[in-house]
């Protein structure tokens, strides 16, 4: 055997070895991006994360195409008394500011069945949009922990105001209002 | 002072485990044989620190002690004696402790066995497991201690007051009895299975496991003592590692299958494929390790796999804990995230370090070359090709990509079954070809026409047995051709089993079981490995029966109403509600199910009624021929819906792992000394 012959595969293995040391540190470093990210809060300010959610009513809305309105984002589960609690303040909301350019949208969550959650926006009378957070990817994004939580979204898309518990209508409508007063 | 007895008996174990590592290398600088020997005693000390530990927790979780966070957490008055006891890998923390325990209990059996014989790479083994055992034990007491205790601070604001704390603070007394007991949370209801009973204990059996490998191979790598001395101590260690990981994964199938309710056993979920990943990495090494004990080639490879497997495990134990990914497996949103992924690059870049400066020394160089292409080693090398890129796809199917499009597209993308199936299905076809092969080839190089003519019998055997499928009315082309591959692999093992008894016969005149027996106690690696193969091919077949042919139907049923499906006919007959003795409302239809007008079984689907989370539990016949298994979607006595499989050859796959499981135990069973 020559030394050339010898040398190819040293060279290789120690290219591989660098390589692989490489990609350890690499896979470190994005584990951890990844990590921070998944260990940080709810997201209280900054752009809301853009979400596609398919509604009961089998449309499809995107939160992004909702630039230039308020948004109330409301993630909430029929077998959950607080956000039966908090329904009719939602829909009275939904029914006074629509008109000037309020979208309510509900995000149902860790339900156990699309039946129960179509039973409780019929007994309800629920107006606003309501859709099924699938796998509760959307929950996941604004790091719920339990429904109900809200998020006031303003018209360029930035999160505002979050609510952890049951909203009422006395509690967000001044804060509505003024986020509708604001320029697009 | 339960809790009292845990938090010094798992100090202790952490002092011993920190002693053990600082004698140890001291006494590799010095040569200092007291002190390895005290080292020693400190590391086989933690086993019994940590039996003491785990059993003030479980007597904390068995007399039902509230006032323990843990047992608050996952059990409450109503859980049963047996959950109870399981309760203690029933969250994180009473789990990382059990996982330390099982921990410490094979590293003190490895001690204990290998401290004669390998005792010049003791003094690195031994800081390497003990390390591995410190981290897991400084979690278990900085970060998630399952000892906290609830507290009332009697000075504090009322939002303030209730606090978790191992230690008393100063001025809090404990919560009343009475709010303890209304309080507890109890335990998740996916875990009242008997599945988990056995499950969690086999798979963390199965990852601990690689620690011992793994330490053996850094000590080697430490010390330049690179002779094949490493692999023989490591060698059964990892096919004990691997047959509990095995064990542990087929449990989990079955408990997917019983009680996750969607029909199938294995979903590609994030966390089925970070256990399955070391047994890949696993798997290729047990091979590959052969080449080196017969040829002294591919050292550098077989180090890097044990590393592999190792860091495989720890880098699964992290994606499970962490929070890192989402899966029905996860546990909760923990702390220890970031402490998991430091320790996993920290030992994985050492050890890596190591392998490198070695390597540059010239300690690692092969033997001999590889000769042919047409040999038993490079079909081997095959083998542990296929078996990285199996890893590779489904490391990257798991965690590369849905980790990658969240982080820098902001999408979540999630790789579903079909996706993996597609990927991984040629590469387990080219797994099962090779498994037909590689037994046959000769260490060194063989020509193709004797290759051919070695295999002609086999393939004259599968051809027939496709044949046979075929008349039997397998008229899927992909089936028909799936079993015959499987099939070929099966009947080269049992080929050469039956060629080892007829030659035993001749030569010795044995009776036809006397000479099988005799086989396998004589070469217990070589057929306790074909048994292997066995079992992954009867696996193999039960897997191909049980997708391809899977049926699926939906009806809905009045109470009496029959409907039929192939040659079945299922009667809806009754609706009970009971209760369990854990108190949970139980929803169980009643079914009966005929065959050819033959009643055959009664099957009841039931839903357990849980507040959040309502549990749909199969009803099942199960023969040999297939599984009819019912699910209940909704119902009342009047009207119910079931949705209905028929797993054809199902039960195969726990049988195949059955034989795959003995045919590890032989495999690894120690040889008495004569």
């Amino acid at each position: 055997m020559t030394r050339h012959e010898r040398a190819t595969p040293r060279i290789a293995a120690r290219w591989g070895c660098s390589a692989l040391l490489l990609g350890v540190i690499a896979t470190t470093v994005i584990l951890g991006a990844q990590l921070a990210e998944r260990n940080r809060g709810r997201p209280a300010s900054g752009p809301a994360p853009d979400f596609q959610l398919q509604l009961f009513t089998n449309e499809h809305i995107e939160l992004n195409d909702l630039r230039g309105q308020v948004v109330l984002l409301n993630f909430w589960a029929s077998w959950c008394p607080p956000c039966r609690a908090e329904a009719p303040d939602l829909q009275a909301l939904h029914e006074d500011f629509a008109g000037s350019g309020l979208r309510v949208i509900g995000v149902n969550m860790l339900e156990s069945s699309p039946a129960k959650a179509q039973a409780f926006v019929d007994e309800l009378g629920i107006g606003y949009a309501n859709g099924e957070d699938i796998e509760q990817r959307i929950a996941r994004l604004y790091r719920v922990e339990a429904p109900p939580e809200s998020f006031l979204v303003d018209r360029r898309g930035q999160v505002r105001q979050v609510y952890i518990g049951s909203i009422t209508y006395d509690m967000i409508s001044g804060n509505i209002q003024s986020l509708l007063a604001e320029a697009a | 002072m339960l809790a009292e007895l845990g938090l010094v008996a798992l100090t202790l174990a952490l002092a011993g485990a920190l002693y053990a590592i600082v004698a140890c290398l001291y006494s590799a600088r010095t040569g200092e044989q007291r002190l390895l020997q005290s080292g020693r005693n400190a590391a086989l000390l933690t086993c019994p620190a940590l039996l003491l530990a785990t059993g003030a927790l479980v007597v904390a979780l068995l007399t039902e002690q509230y006032q323990l966070r843990y047992v608050y957490q996952v059990t409450d008055p109503g859980t049963p004696p047996l959950y109870r006891f399981t309760a203690l890998w029933g969250a994180q923390r009473g789990s990382l402790l059990f996982w330390s325990l099982l921990m410490s209990g094979f590293i003190c059996g490895a001690i204990a066995l290998n401290w004669r014989g390998e005792r010049r790479l003791m003094p690195v083994c031994i800081p390497v497991m003990m390390a591995s055992l410190a981290f897991f034990l400084g979690l278990s007491l900085f970060i998630e201690n399952p000892f906290e205790r609830w507290w009332i601070l009697i000075d504090a604001p009322v939002e303030e007051q209730v606090v978790s704390r191992a230690l008393i603070p100063p001025r809090a007394v404990p919560p009343t009895e009475a709010n303890l007991r209304a309080g507890a949370e109890g335990m998740n209801p996916l875990l009242r299975h008997f599945g988990m009973v056995i499950h969690p204990p086999m798979l963390y059996l199965g990852f601990v496991g690689f620690t011992i490998p793994f330490a053996f191979a850094v000590a080697a790598l430490a010390s330049g003592d690179l002779s094949n001395s490493w692999i023989r101590a490591t060698r059964r260690w990892t096919l004990i590692a691997w047959l509990f990981l095995s064990l542990g994964l087929i449990l989990g199938g079955r408990w997917a299958y019983d009680v996750l309710g969607w029909g199938g056993y294995w979903g590609w979920d994030p966390v089925e494929n970070a256990a399955f990943l070391p047994w890949l990495v696993g798997t290729a090494f047990i091979h590959s390790v052969m080449i080196q004990e017969k040829r002294g080639m591919l050292k550098l490879w077989n180090m890097l796999l044990v590393i592999a497997a190792f860091s495989a495990v720890m880098f699964g134990t992290f994606a499970t804990r962490s929070g890192v990914i989402d899966s029905v497996h996860s546990f909760a949103r923990s702390e220890v995230g970031f402490p998991m992924l430091a320790f996993w690059a920290a030992m994985t870049l050492l050890a890596l370090s190591l392998l490198a400066w070695r390597w540059r020394g010239g300690a690692l160089r092969d033997e001999r070359q590889f000769a042919s292409l047409l040999s038993r080693e490079s079909l081997f090398v095959l083998n542990n090709v296929i078996f990285i890129a199996l890893f590779v796809a489904i490391f990257w199917g798991s965690f590369g990509l849905p980790i990658a499009s969240e982080l820098f597209l902001s999408k979540e993308v999630t790789i579903g079954a079909q996706t993996f199936e597609f990927y991984v299905v040629p590469l387990f076809i080219a797994m099962y070809m090779l498994m037909g092969v590689a037994p046959l080839a000769a260490w060194g190089g063989m020509t193709v026409a004797r290759l051919g003519g070695m295999l002609r019998i086999p393939l004259l055997l599968t051809a027939l047995g496709v044949a046979g499928l075929a008349v039997g009315g397998t008229d899927l082309l992909v089936a028909a051709l799936g079993y015959g591959v499987v099939m070929f692999a099966a009947i080269v093992a049992l080929c050469e089993i039956a060629r080892g008894v007829a030659a035993r016969r001749q030569t010795l005149g044995e009776g036809p079981l006397r000479a099988l027996l005799a086989l396998f106690g004589r070469n217990q690696r070589r057929y306790g490995g074909y048994m292997v193969h066995l079992g992954v091919t009867v696996i193999g077949i039960g897997v191909i029966g049980s997708t391809i042919f899977q049926t699926e139907a939906q009806h809905t049923l009045n109470r009496g109403e029959t409907v039929v499906i192939q040659d079945y006919a299922l009667r809806y007959e009754d609706f009970v509600r009971a209760q369990a003795v854990d108190g949970r409302l139980m929803n169980i239809a009643s079914l009966v199910l005929l065959r050819h007008g033959d009643e055959v079984a009664r099957i009841r689907p039931r839903i357990d009624d849980y507040p959040q989370l309502p549990m749909s539990i199969a009803g099942a016949h199960s023969t040999l021929e297939n599984d009819f298994y019912v699910l209940l979607i909704r119902g009342d006595r009047q009207r119910a819906t079931f949705r209905i499989y028929i797993n054809p050859l199902v039960n195969l796959v726990w049988w195949g792992g059955l034989l795959l499981i003995l045919g590890t135990a032989i495999a690894a069973y120690p040889k008495g000394r004569r």
